[in-house]
């Protein structure tokens, strides 16, 4: 096992080095003098000369690639062009925020999901395969900026169980941490549900008419111990493989939810560099975003060692 | 008392909405330590019989008449959960796939220890050591450091040992082995069965065999029952069965065995094939391909024992007495 992780970290180097490559590539292509946006128009000759100075643009490339990957190994991604603050302690603050709320809406997603599924599969084509189905298809089919919405409007104003404005709750108070998480996870969380459930009861009803169900039964283990293990356990592979692809989709459609839960976090952020044309913010969330989807693939791919015995021999 | 008693056995397939049947009145017993071959083509009811004896049918077939005796008492019309409680305790059942029959995500101690855990009721450990003594039963070499690998660190022989093994596991007093070694090649073939049949003298186990392989079955088998089209043909003591075969099918399925002391230059087959079951005929299943059939063989032919040997019946029109000259003359 220890080898097989060892093995799993020795390939991330590579792959996040292509990635920051890529990053530093398309800054580069991207049309548009840095220089002229950054100081207007009506930039002397003198002012840009000293921008370049600046920023090292006036370096051969390889040399800014050199210093670019050097300063990311130092953990320096630069300083806003709008603000001047460090990249690193802006994207430092709201990580953790975005991390919650992907974690949390994977744990809804997976936990409602998968008994979901198995609960449809075992229903196959009965009521409560079309009750599941019908929900399923109302998760992926329903924005999720409105179920947001309503669900602030249920929960949060009629009913009072949720606070309104999440966020903003330290650790400290874990209660109110996760009571201020609930809704923008459980909305983050529906969607991949669905997503979850659809793939689990596809995989039971593959699973179910198996030779080795068929051992199962004959050495007269419970119906229900079939599905729950014997079944189930196999089906959790495809499940792995799915949560780990839908993480990083995750990641990116936490915008929506968090403009309207009012949360700190990556996605706002993103909206934000956007919006004024902060190039290095943006570099750095790219290469922040880039090293988040490698990493979960990572432990994607150590997971399904635990789940799957026949991988690590592989 | 017999182990086993299939008493006059239908099992129906709804197709279509139409019933068919898939086993219809089969008969026969099998005693404490003794080996009944079930023999016959693919399709010919071998599987469903057996389906319909473990109580594992699918959902669009039925046990319609008849009865499975186990030990005296009729089990067909069980409850689920009575059977889960019959099945792997008293009987017990290996398959042809060794390759799958196994769960890739389950250590093979685990699946050997499940049923001492669900019907002896034994603890983790006691269950474990039971399990490695299981496996060094079975024959499966270092058993005590492969309780903890997974099928497929194993090789189809070595499979098929462990999906013994947790048959037979809280002994069982008749196991039903599914073409257990079809999947397998020949040399392993022969280390199975030999297995089998040191497990069957251990225990006084009863076994049903099924198999298509005539070679097995003279080598292995007491009693041979012959299917054909869902209907017992013919059932016989081996050696009667191989030395006069009454059935027109089951001379057919001799004739069809390669001899070394005979010219090898054409192999005998039988004509025509089986009919699909929503096609089976009324009567005698066999008439479409039979070299003798006649117009009585439209209707069901009664059991009728062989030689006056009470222990040899045959199905079929040609053995009951004047039945032949009446249909030909009429």
């Amino acid at each position: 096992m220890l080898r097989f992780i060892g093995r799993r970290l020795v390939t991330l180097v590579p792959t996040l080095l292509a990635v920051l490559t890529l990053v530093f590539v398309l800054v580069r292509v991207v049309p548009g003098n840095p220089a002229l946006i950054l100081l207007g128009d009506q930039a002397t000759p003198e002012a840009i000369a000293r921008f370049y100075r600046e920023t090292g643009l006036d370096q051969p490339i390889w040399h800014q690639y050199l210093s670019f990957l050097g300063q990311i190994a130092r953990g320096d991604l630069g300083r806003s062009m709008i603000n001047d603050r460090p990249v690193t302690s802006a994207i430092a603050e709201v990580l953790p925020y975005t991390l919650e709320l992907s974690i949390a809406g994977v744990v809804v997603g997976v936990l409602l999901g998968v008994p979901l599924g198995v609960v449809a599969a075992r229903s196959n084509g009965g009521w409560v395969d079309w009750l599941v189905r019908i929900v399923t298809l109302g998760g992926l089919s329903f924005p999720a900026f409105v179920s947001a919405i309503m669900m602030l409007l249920v929960f949060g104003l009629w009913l009072g169980w949720f606070p309104i404005i999440s966020g903003g709750k330290p650790w400290s108070d874990p209660g109110g941490r996760l009571m201020s998480l609930a809704l923008p996870a459980i909305n983050l969380g529906l969607v991949m549900m669905a997503y979850v459930a659809r793939v689990t009861r596809g995989g039971m009803l593959n699973t179910l008419p198996s030779d080795f169900i068929r051992t199962a039964r004959a050495k007269g283990v419970p119906m229900r111990r079939i599905v729950w293990k014997h079944a189930l356990r196999n089906v959790l592979l495809a499940v792995v493989t799915f949560t780990g692809l839908y993480f990083s989709v995750l990641i990116g459609n936490s915008v929506l939810t968090e403009i309207v839960f009012n949360r700190p976090g990556l996605g706002k952020l993103v909206v934000g560099a956007l919006d004024r044309r902060d190039y290095t913010l943006l570099q750095g969330l790219v290469v922040t975003y880039a090293v988040l989807v490698v990493v979960v693939n990572t432990l994607t791919d150590l997971l399904y060692g635990l789940v799957d015995p026949r991988v690590k021999t592989g | 008392m017999s182990v086993l008693h299939i008493d006059d056995l239908r099992t129906s397939l709804t197709l279509n909405g139409r019933q068919h049947h898939a086993v219809r009145e089969v008969n026969f017993r099998i005693e404490e330590g003794e080996t009944v071959a079930v023999v016959g083509e693919s399709g010919c009811g071998k599987s469903m019989l057996a389906m319909s004896i473990m109580g594992l049918l699918p959902s669009i077939a039925v046990v319609t008449d008849g009865h499975v005796v186990l030990e005296g008492k009729p089990i067909e019309r069980e409850s689920e959960r009575q059977m889960e409680a019959i099945r792997g305790a008293r009987i017990g059942m290996i398959f042809q796939e060794p390759m799958t029959a196994l769960n890739p995500v389950l250590t093979v101690g685990e699946q050997i220890a499940e049923p001492l855990r669900d019907h002896l009721g034994l603890s983790r450990s006691e269950a474990r050591r039971r399990a490695i003594a299981l496996m060094e039963r079975v024959r499966i070499p270092s058993a005590a450091s492969r309780y903890d690998s997974y099928p497929h660190e194993f090789s189809g022989g070595m499979r098929q040992r462990v999906v013994i093994a947790l048959a037979i596991a809280c002994g069982p007093r008749l196991l039903i082995a599914d073409e257990p070694t079809t999947a397998l090649d020949v040399t392993v073939q022969r280390q199975i069965l030999d297995l089998l049949d040191m497990l069957q003298d251990d225990g006084r186990m009863a076994m049903m065999l099924i198999t298509h392989n005539l070679g097995i079955v003279a080598a292995h088998a007491d009693r041979v029952v012959v299917m054909y089209g869902g209907d017992m043909v013919e059932s016989a003591p081996v050696r009667a069965l191989f030395r006069n075969p009454a059935h027109p099918y089951s001379r057919a399925l001799l004739a069809s065995l390669p001899r070394v002391d005979r010219d090898l230059s054409e192999l005998a087959s039988i004509p025509g094939r089986v009919p699909p079951l929503t096609r089976l005929p009324d009567g005698c299943r066999f008439i479409d391909r039979c070299p003798h059939a006649m117009k009585i063989c439209q209707a069901l032919p009664p059991r009728v024992p062989v030689a006056d040997d009470a222990e040899h019946e045959v199905r079929c029109w040609l053995h009951v007495e004047g039945s032949g000259r009446d249909a030909s003359a009429g």
